[in-house]
């Protein structure tokens, strides 16, 4: 592979010279500095480790003691009551008993956690202000002094040219220094020339370059990055070495080899990143000197003046601090190069990401044990996590997309998302957090990190789409606000498929597939962070694509120069748009055609299996349209798929509404939002995935052709065709599968399971309450439905009015007699039930106050309305109960939900 | 340390001798490295290998860049060049008394030294005479030096192109016959 490279390097410096634009590839950002902060942070948090492993050396059997207590506690506490709880309260309650107990402990141990990573970040500090002494006094460093005063002159003159507010000193050594080099504390760079060049202050073609080259180090703040980042990890492998040395001087040594290897690796990892930054910022450095130079012809007679480039194997290549000469000057001839993305672009901040989320979420989770609300461990860790990657990944290809769209060409993002998924996978398995716990990677089942690497590749995938569409539509001279954008873009997409991973894992993993199913359509619609990322995305492809249509002339962008750049060929407003609606219609469509050929739901059961079938179809369809716009449009078609996708959705789910309305259904805003929601949250996953098709975009280095204002008669007719199949396809897959993919209608358990010791009193009570009571109450109810329709659809008052009093509310007075009759076994049932019996009442009130109304009296009228639209919602909040009933197989999935209050 | 019988002079002489002829080569070659002369002789004096030890350390936030001061080549090959003068002029008195002779000898080399580049078709500077009358640097010692000049600069880690350079620069700096 060097070697193709090699070739490849020196087959484009030969390659005759053709006018070409020159970049401003730096007006942009880098993704170098983010994943220099990356990279610290992973160090840092390797302190929670040995912090956390300090206080089980310490403490530990305290801490032991105390969970002990604790347990032991709550369950005499819970057993004590006056009033004893049902198995599944009272279990949740010595739950949060316990944790309540035991919170001082965790704190405790939080703390060692953290001072691990206090340490940590002190000791860094100590040696980042030591290191500069000890280097300038081992390398005998000494200012430029008479007779080299004029060089010191100079110099300071190029410091101003180079846009410094504070020029660095200049230093020199002895004649042992060959090379220049930047160092200091933060805030108080030095620069050190060789000898060689300092005394050859007047050679201009010689001293500038390496000058400037230098300055721009010190712009860049590469001195306090890279030395951070070097203080940083002296001071950690101390600490790392202090568990491994401790462990093999007492005689418990199983976690040695689990913690050596990982330990290792993390070094190694160290090692590889550092140079591979260094390298990277190089570039950085040469092309800041050309740019202030004016031009790059006497740095590239410098570079090309140094040793014959010699090849390098593989490791050498690996731990180089700078790439070879050739290589230098092939950027520096084009600058777009440096914005290229490579597998180990990827591979880097992921694997530094997966390394410190589960130390974060560990440490985290322990300091919310006490409160209950763990989740927000969860979630600060996911934001960490992922505005690591935004500002690595995301910057990185939204620079490139810009730089294409300004120079020309488009690079692969295949290998950049095989990095950013094979990273995941392995800096989970190495991580730090899961040294000693006897499972690979924290899973029992080390298979479902699959979902750590597709949803990772995707959001890869819907950055550089993002990043795409926003380089056809931004003007550079909003650089700043671009920047942040795609870090915020991007960071969002990138901490949502990371929250969406390890929560799902979570579920598969402990729970089974059947958790894990619920999970999906029932919590993960109320995560905020989803439904956040969703909004974003959406609003992000929207302003871009309205941007778009407001777009100036390129001459407004800076960093360019020579012939104006080529506009892109990217997706029409009228493409996307149609592929949306065709994928939405078409997804309602099979349900229509399912609902047309297998008939209504005739058991609730079979209701709730069509509501969650919905849920997914109107999800999938975001993921149909999502492949069909990147199949359609490449990167950029990914890109628009953030608006397109949720439109897809929407559709689908207003296209259900309509039909479900004309069957008769009741319609509200409440219930179109409450239907909406959970397919919108779960399409986010499809669309992660949906988004991969757009990694299969071949790259190009040419300019593109400017596109065609007419779109030929066969793509035309693929904009329509790709969407609809793509639709059709999936749906149809789902609801011929959909006793495997959204569940089975739960086959109840008889009465007479009775007494059965594989069944709890609890679970059997809310069984019996879905099987026997509800399905009563729904049945009963069904007359007084359809009276109730029969009143809407007359247009006479007067009838309505005998209808109501003659239909109406008899009707609804047994269903409410019946409904009082059922004595709910658990409070979760009781709630539950609470619901019904309040929908029914209103609506026995409301329908009495429409008579009212109906006959003269405007605001027993209004009085009426309101009391029926009560009742509406208190009668979805009963279904939505009678759901996660059914889902728990008799236990409700969410007990918090109906106000259940523990202790 | 004692005065080997096979050494034709001091060191203290030859070190005034070679740090002479290094600054009327360095001159030609590199006048800028003069004003950093003194503490890079003293650097080598104390240490004569020190531009062969080890590899080039890659600085982190380097440039990536090698290039040495050439005073360290230039003293090296002045070293060598001076040992051969010398030898070159104690061939001729071999069978008087060489303690004696070694002032003379020294003397006799730091002749051979052109302090002032030759001038275009001017008379050149004739060849000095060994106390016995002997032309003593010829076209062929010439030849010699240049060869000795070149390999110590190649050892000394210059390029071929810089060595010759700097080998024909030694040559240039000294009198030689024809």
């Amino acid at each position: 592979m060097a070697d193709q490279q090699n070739e490849q390097v020196a087959g484009d410096m030969a390659a005759s010279a053709l006018e070409r634009i020159r970049l401003n590839v730096l007006a942009f950002g880098s993704p170098s500095t983010s994943r220099y902060i990356a990279l610290i942070t992973a160090l840092l948090c390797t302190g929670l480790f040995v912090g956390d492993w300090v206080y089980n050396q310490v403490l530990g059997r305290h801490w032991i003691k105390v969970v002990v207590d604790c347990a032991g506690q709550a369950v005499q506490t819970t057993l004590h009551r006056r009033v004893p709880l049902p198995p599944v309260q009272a279990e949740i309650t010595q739950q949060a008993l316990q944790a309540r107990c035991r919170g001082a402990a965790e704190i405790g141990r939080a703390i060692f956690a953290l001072g691990g990573v206090g340490v940590a970040a002190a000791c860094g500090l100590v040696i980042i202000y030591l290191a500069p002494v000890l280097v300038r006094r081992r390398r005998r460093l000494r200012p430029l002094d008479p007779p080299l005063h004029e060089a010191s002159h100079r110099f300071g003159e190029l410091a101003a040219r180079s846009g410094l507010r504070k020029a660095p000193r200049a230093e020199r050594g002895s004649a042992r220094q060959r090379d220049g080099f930047s160092y200091g504390s933060p805030g108080r760079p030095r620069v050190v020339l060789p000898p060689a060049v300092a005394v050859r202050w007047r050679d201009r073609e010689l001293f500038e370059p390496l000058v400037l080259h230098e300055l721009a180090h010190v712009r860049h703040r590469d001195v306090a990055l890279a030395w951070l980042a070097r203080s940083v990890w002296y001071a950690v492998a101390p600490l790392v070495a202090v568990p491994i040395v401790m462990t093999l001087l007492s005689g418990d040594r199983s976690i040695l080899a689990d913690f050596a290897w990982r330990a290792a690796l993390l070094g190694l990892t160290v090692l590889l990143v550092s140079t591979a930054l260094l390298r990277s910022r190089e570039h950085d450095a040469d092309l800041r000197a050309s740019v202030i130079a004016g031009n790059s012809d006497s740095l590239i007679a410098v570079l090309q003046r140094m040793p014959a480039y010699r090849p390098r194997s593989q490791l050498r290549q690996l731990t180089a601090r700078h790439t070879t000469p050739n290589q230098r000057v092939l950027i520096l001839q084009n600058p777009e190069r440096a914005a290229d993305l490579m597998f180990v672009d990827g591979f880097t901040p992921a694997f530094l990401a997966a390394l410190l989320l589960p130390l974060v979420v560990n440490v985290l989770v322990i300091v919310y044990t006490g409160t209950g609300r763990t989740g927000i461990g969860e979630l600060a860790a996911t934001l960490l996590a992922g505005a690591l990657l935004g500002g690595s990944v995301g910057v990185g290809v939204w620079r490139r997309a810009i730089v294409g769209r300004i120079a020309g060409g488009s690079a692969r993002i295949a290998p950049l998302a095989c990095g950013v998924a094979v990273g995941l996978v392995l800096g989970q398995l190495a991580s730090l957090a899961n040294t000693g716990t006897g499972v690979t990677a924290g899973l029992y089942q080390p298979a479902w990190l699959v979902l750590s690497a597709v949803l990772g590749a995707g959001a890869t995938a819907l950055s550089a789409g993002m990043g795409r569409l926003w380089a056809d539509s931004i003007s550079l001279r909003h650089r700043h606000s671009v920047v942040t954008a795609s870090v915020v873009v991007s960071g969002l997409t990138f901490a949502a498929a990371l929250w969406i991973a390890a929560s799902l894992q979570f579920e598969l993993d402990n729970r089974g597939v059947v958790f894990g199913r619920a999970w999906l359509v029932l919590t993960l619609p109320s995560a905020s962070l989803v439904a956040v990322t969703v909004a974003l995305l959406a609003l992000s492809a929207a302003g871009a694509l309205w941007a778009r249509g407001r777009r100036r002339t390129a001459s407004a962008r800076p960093g360019e120069r020579g012939s104006s750049s080529q506009p892109a060929v990217s997706m029409r407003g009228r493409q996307w748009v149609v592929a949306a609606l065709t994928c939405g219609i078409a997804a309602e469509g099979c349900l229509v055609a399912l609902r047309f050929i297998a008939g209504p739901a005739t058991s609730f059961q079979g209701q709730a299996q069509r509501y969650y079938l919905l849920i997914w179809v109107a999800a999938a369809a975001g993921g149909a349209c999502t492949a069909a716009l990147s199949l359609l449009g490449g990167v950029g078609g990914t890109g628009v798929a953030g608006v397109a996708a949720p439109l897809a959705t929407v559709t689908a789910v207003a296209a259900f509404l309509v039909v479900n309305t004309a069957l008769g259904g009741h319609l509200s805003w409440q219930y179109a939002l409450t239907v909406a929601k959970p397919p919108l949250s779960v399409g986010l996953g499809f669309t992660l995935i949906g988004a991969l098709i757009g990694l299969r975009s071949s790259p190009s280095r040419s300019p593109r052709q400017t596109a065609s204002a007419r779109l030929p008669a066969p793509r035309a007719l693929m904009t329509y065709l790709v969407p609809a199949v793509s639709a059709l396809i999936i749906s149809v897959v789902l609801i011929i599968g959909r006793g495997i993919i959204i569940g089975p209608g739960v086959t109840l358990v008889s009465v007479n399971a009775r007494g059965s010791t594989a069944m709890t009193a609890a679970r059997y009570d809310g069984l019996h309450y879905l099987d026997a009571s509800a399905a009563a109450i729904v049945a009963t109810d069904a007359p007084a439905r359809r009276a109730i329709s029969a009143v809407r659809d007359t247009g006479n008052s007067t009838r309505a009015v005998a209808l109501i009093r003659s239909e109406v509310l008899p009707r609804l007075r047994t269903v409410l007699r019946l409904a009082e009759s059922v004595r709910p076994g658990t409070p979760q049932l009781i709630a539950i039930h609470y619901a019904c019996l309040s929908a029914l009442r209103r609506a026995y009130t409301g329908f009495s106050l429409l008579a009212k109304g109906l006959r003269g009296d405007p605001s027993a009228y209004a009085k009426a309305k309101l009391t029926i639209h009560d009742a509406n919602i208190a009668w979805t909040a009963w279904q939505v109960g009678l759901l996660e009933l059914m889902l728990g197989e008799g236990i409700p999935l969410r007990p918090s939900a109906f106000g259940l209050s523990v202790g | 340390m004692p005065l080997d019988k096979d050494d034709v002079l001091l060191p203290d002489v030859e070190l005034d001798l070679v740090d002479e002829l290094a600054q009327i080569v360095l001159r030609q070659v590199a006048p800028e490295e003069l004003a950093l002369y003194r503490e890079t002789a003293e650097l080598y004096i104390h240490d004569p290998g020190f531009m062969r030890k080890g590899k080039p350390k890659e600085e982190a936030v380097g440039f990536g860049l090698d290039l040495a001061m050439l005073t360290p080549s230039v003293l090296a090959v002045s070293l060598e060049a001076v040992r051969f003068l010398a030898t070159a002029v104690s061939d001729a008195a071999r069978d008087e008394l060489r303690d004696e002779l070694r002032p003379v000898i020294a003397d006799a080399v730091k002749r051979l030294f052109r302090r002032e580049p030759a001038s275009a078709g001017g008379d050149p500077v004739s060849a000095p005479q060994d106390p016995k009358g002997r032309a003593i640097l010829t076209a062929e010692d010439g030849r010699e030096v240049r060869r000795i000049a070149l390999q110590r600069a190649k050892q000394s880690g210059l390029d071929d192109e810089r060595a010759s350079l700097l080998a024909d620069a030694l040559v240039g700096v000294l009198l030689v016959n024809g």
